[in-house]
């Protein structure tokens, strides 16, 4: 029964996905342009609002800004929330590669290094800025979650940074990373999946990026019509599971279950 | 050249976007070859794994060699991260051969000694950041983050004998058991959607976290 019923889900859940994307393709058409139009974007995320800004004074100050992908690993529990960090990682560094120092990505996992590593690679070449590129800008920091903390709370010092960027999976220790940050006076943008630590950094970091917005910032940051359509799926689903919740507790509070 | 390229591409995407069609598939239909498929697929990347963290690993101390072969700031830190990863290898090829238990007695003295010194420090720096919130323009969420943390550290501490009752207990523990689970509740669900959003975005090749 759970398997059905999670088949189900990934069903419509794929179905909705696949329609907005339709959906807009044949806006863009229509209205002539011959490119996909953009679905809107049902919401902000002020502290993703913050990350041009925080580009932009990396490449002004000829510093480097820091994406940390956190501790979580590919191929375990974390594995969604890495991939959500590198997809956010990738439109990033495609457009702070232009600066004097490329960005550096940090992480805790080998598999989601070498994934930063191309990802910075195809940056650099889309940038025509191959000859500048740093194939240690890619780097393990720390092999468990308090090493990782460890590793990279010595980064504002040691790299010149001009702020960080978490967005990933990490546990509370990440606060420590932010006030290494904060205390070198450098900007924090910050967004983690789990509950309490989301709660540590709502206070650590100078921009929290609260809920699941962690796995919005791709398609937020790129305005890409395809990643945008599966955030709009996203908040249907939503208000799907929000319309399921009231209908159960409506039908428990009449006695009808 | 731009063909050979695409074709690239369209062979990455379709490796990638079948292996999780497959392994989802195996996952939902428990029929035997889609169960043997998603079973060797996994065992295959379990292996990639172990040989990702291998690489990991080594990234890691290469980066502390460089350090402290280019004497930068804090290259003698890079050394004993050096001389403690190389005592952890030696450890755990001698632990087996000789039975002493060099790699438990690391692990106890040193890793995790180190790690729970480090949560300790978490505890001050989540107090002083806390404090820093104050600094921030007034906002809903900073005025309920701030209330509710007061609350709950009056309510939560031990109590001194001899003052009144002011219900700090009652309102911290209905704070935690009310407002929280069902906020907590609420961003799971939200989260559970965006870990399935993501998952599905690969899967359907509309986001390629492995380079284009």
């Amino acid at each position: 029964m759970t398997a059905i019923l999670g088949l189900a889900t990934v069903l419509m859940f794929t179905s909705l996905i696949v329609a907005f994307s339709v959906l807009a393709t044949r806006k863009g058409k229509s209205a002539g342009s011959g490119r996909a139009g953009s679905p809107q974007i049902s919401r902000d995320i002020p502290g993703l609002d913050q990350l041009p800004q925080a580009v932009g004074e990396a490449v002004e100050s000829g510093r480097r800004l820091h994406i940390a992908i956190g501790s979580g690993a590919l191929g375990g529990q974390d594995t969604s929330t890495s991939l959500a960090g590198l997809s956010a990682a990738g439109q990033i560094a495609s457009v702070a590669v232009v600066g004097d120092r490329p960005p550096l990505i940090t992480t805790a996992d080998g598999a989601s290094m070498l994934l930063a590593y191309d990802l910075l690679t195809e940056a650099h070449k889309g940038a025509n800025a191959s000859d500048r590129f740093d194939p240690n800008a890619a780097r393990v920091v720390g092999l468990s979650p308090e090493s990782y903390a460890a590793g990279a709370l010595v980064l504002p010092k040691d790299e010149k940074l001009a702020g960080t960027v978490l967005l990933g999976a990490a546990g509370p220790e990440a606060a420590l990373i932010l006030d290494a940050n904060t205390r070198a006076g450098l900007t924090t943008i910050a967004g983690v999946d789990k509950v309490a630590t989301q709660a540590a950094l709502f206070a650590a970091a100078d921009h929290p990026v609260l809920g699941e917005d962690v796995f919005a910032a791709g398609a937020y940051i790129s305005r890409r019509p395809a990643l945008l359509a599966s955030l709009q799926a996203q908040d249907w689903m939503r208000m799907l599971v929000i319309g399921g919740i009231a209908l159960g507790v409506l039908a428990k509070t009449m006695g009808w279950l | 050249m731009k063909v050979s390229i695409r074709f690239r591409n369209v062979l990455l995407t379709s490796i990638a976007a079948g292996a999780g069609l497959l392994t989802l598939l195996g996952y939902f239909i428990p029929v035997p070859v889609l169960i043997a498929v998603r079973m060797q697929l996994v065992s295959w990347a379990t292996l990639l794994a172990a040989v990702a963290v291998l690489i990991g690993a080594y990234s890691l101390v290469k980066a502390h060699v460089r350090n402290f072969m280019g004497f930068k700031a804090g290259g003698a830190y890079s050394l004993i991260a050096v001389l403690g990863f190389a005592a952890m290898v030696i450890a755990g090829i001698v632990t087996p051969v000789t039975g002493i238990p060099a790699s438990a007695f690391l692990l106890d003295h040193v890793v995790i000694a180190g790690a729970t010194a480090l949560s300790a420090l978490l505890l001050f720096v989540l107090v002083i950041a806390a404090a820093r919130v104050l600094r921030r323009p007034i906002s809903l969420t900073s005025v309920a983050f701030l209330v509710g943390l007061v609350i709950s550290l009056i309510g939560l501490a031990p109590t001194l004998t001899g003052l009144p009752d002011l219900g700090f207990a009652a309102a911290a523990g209905w704070l935690a058991q009310v407002p929280a689970v069902a906020g907590g509740r609420g961003l799971l669900i939200g989260i559970s959607l965006g870990v399935i959003a993501t998952g599905l975005r690969v899967l359907l090749a509309i986001d390629r976290p492995y380079g284009d």
